[in-house]
């Protein structure tokens, strides 16, 4: 069964390594992944600024496309405009009739059936890992971290991380941090809140005694990057996955000398 | 539209910032339609000054850093914000009955992860709207309001806290009272999703420096991101089909209230 998936254009630059993997991980699955045709940018943080409109738009224009099917959602800021959208069309007849009319001039049609969207996270816990493990794989204690957007305010399930991670043969260290926030998008970079924040998170997972960090989005990733310090492994959930199926680092986007 | 400051003033902080400008530089860029026409006021010593709209500091020193960056007259101007900012009357908030049921018990604002950096708690925001728009001071919290939804989970009267802060973002605070986070990354961010229907995540990447030269075909963008690999050109991202709808259906978009 084939599955559309959107990618964002994070997973073009500055999520590339997350791509990877999941490309990496669908192949050696054979999942049939298919990124959605002709998908555009949902508009990130940026449509906060814009009339509201705007974002609607972009992310209908989105739906329109995947209409009636299931629509994987990588990315965890991308995954909340396009729930929110959804939620705003299903909700409100006049910006849906907008938005059909708006949608008409390129000949997409907002059908009734919207699609059905889905995180990565959840998607990937109908899978069994424990069958495709690699009998040379020794599991290294993980924590996980899901951030905001895949809890709140439109939660996805809060255990798909662990069932996944433990299957595939890493003991999952328990946080309570999970669902905390890592600063996001906070305009001023150079504050110390969002150091403090990432270091909190890191210092939590280091302190339980986990190996390393696995994370859902791109986001978060480059935060405890760049402003977790001291630095802690931190991969995505994806990565972890793909070396306990023995699939080479260099495949999923994980630096040689590492 | 308000007329803050006179020309020579604007240059003289530019100079404290570091930027070189002549005063005939910058009356050519008004004549080109780069900057905002001055107003002209007499003064009690008798000589007329030229009074220019405070936000004209920025976009100056926007022109500035894109021509270092190589980029000509003409492609800072297509680059540049094309509506000139002019006050609005504040607008309603649809949701203004809910925000009542608030009973300032501040765990928004405490369990808030980036309080720190706001000058006001949400609730307090809540407050001043509810004596009325007018009452609603100037504070940067819904620009710093990262969007995390904590503070809506745990807020034991269920107040719309985000959406409110975003309305206060977009449309119900007057211009005056405004916060322009890094509008140089806005403008490029909207100026590639306009070009070609995809962008980047710009929000996350606005403090490794982004270089962009050229436009159109010719345009070719720099990445710097933290690590050993240092500065790297990336490609612009690839263009959906139809960008001509797609164009128009954005213009749309941002016409309906
Ligand atoms: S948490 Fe809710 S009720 Fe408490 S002050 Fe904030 S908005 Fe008001
Ligand atoms: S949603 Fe905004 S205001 Fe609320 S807790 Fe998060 S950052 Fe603070």
């Amino acid at each position: 069964m084939k599955v559309l998936y959107y990618p964002g254009c994070s997973s073009e630059h500055l999520a590339r390594d997350f791509y990877l993997s999941i490309e990496a991980l669908a192949s050696f699955l054979a999942l049939e992944l298919e990124p959605l045709p002709d998908w555009n940018c949902c508009g990130a943080r940026e449509i906060e600024e814009a009339p509201e409109g705007v974002g609607l738009f972009l992310a209908s224009r989105n739906l329109a496309l995947a209409s009636g099917k299931e629509l994987l959602v990588t990315c965890s800021l991308c995954f909340h405009n396009l729930k929110r959208a959804q939620n705003i069309l299903r909700e409100n007849p006049i910006w849906r009739s907008r938005m059909a009319e708006v949608l008409k001039d390129e000949g997409l049609e907002l059908s009734p059936d919207l699609p059905r969207i889905l995180s990565l996270t959840e998607f990937l816990t109908r899978i069994d890992f424990s069958r495709f493990r690699s009998p040379h794989f020794r599991g290294f204690p993980v924590a996980v971290y899901y951030g905001c957007f895949l809890s709140r305010p439109y939660p996805t399930d809060l255990q798909a991380l662990e069932k996944v991670l433990s299957a595939a043969g890493y003991p999952v260290i328990p946080t309570t941090l999970k669902t905390h926030c890592c600063g996001g998008h906070l305009p001023r970079t150079d504050s110390p809140v969002i150091k403090n924040l990432c270091r909190r998170l890191l210092f939590e997972a280091r302190q339980k005694n986990a190996s390393g960090l696995a994370v859902a989005c791109p986001v978060c990733k480059l935060n405890l990057e760049i402003y977790g310090d001291p630095p802690f492994p931190v991969r995505y959930f994806t990565q972890y996955l793909g070396l306990a199926l023995g699939i080479s680092p260099s495949w999923l986007g994980i630096p040689e000398e590492e | 539209m308000e007329f803050g400051l006179p020309l020579e003033d604007i240059l003289q902080k530019l100079a404290e910032e570091g930027y070189r400008i002549s005063r005939r530089t910058f009356l050519y860029y008004v004549q080109l339609g780069l900057l905002p026409k001055g107003k002209r006021k007499g003064q009690k010593s008798g000589g007329v000054k030229f009074y220019y709209p405070t936000w004209t500091l920025e976009r100056l020193k926007t022109i500035l850093r894109l021509k270092k960056q190589g980029l000509t007259l003409k492609e800072i101007k297509k680059r540049l914000p094309r509506e000139i900012p002019s006050p609005l009357p504040p607008k309603t908030f649809p949701q203004t009955a809910r925000l009542k049921d608030c009973n300032v018990c501040g765990i928004c604002g405490a369990i808030c992860p980036v309080h720190e950096e706001m000058d006001l708690s949400p609730w307090r925001l809540i407050q001043a709207w509810l004596e009325g728009p007018d009452s609603l001071p100037s504070a940067n919290t819904p620009w710093v309001c990262v969007g995390c939804y904590l503070c809506e989970e745990r807020c034991p009267r269920e107040i719309p806290v985000v959406d409110f802060l975003r309305f206060l973002r977009r449309e119900g605070l007057p211009p005056g009272k405004r916060w322009r986070k890094h509008p140089e990354w806005s403008r490029i961010f909207w100026s590639l999703l306009e070009e070609r229907g995809r962008s980047f995540d710009f929000g996350a990447v606005h403090a490794y420096h982004i270089r962009i030269i050229g436009s159109g075909e010719n345009q070719r963008l720099f990445l710097r991101l933290p690590g050993p690999e240092g500065e790297k050109e990336v490609s612009a991202p690839s263009k959906i089909k139809n960008l001509s709808a797609f164009r128009r259906a954005l213009e749309h978009a941002r016409e309906w209230p």
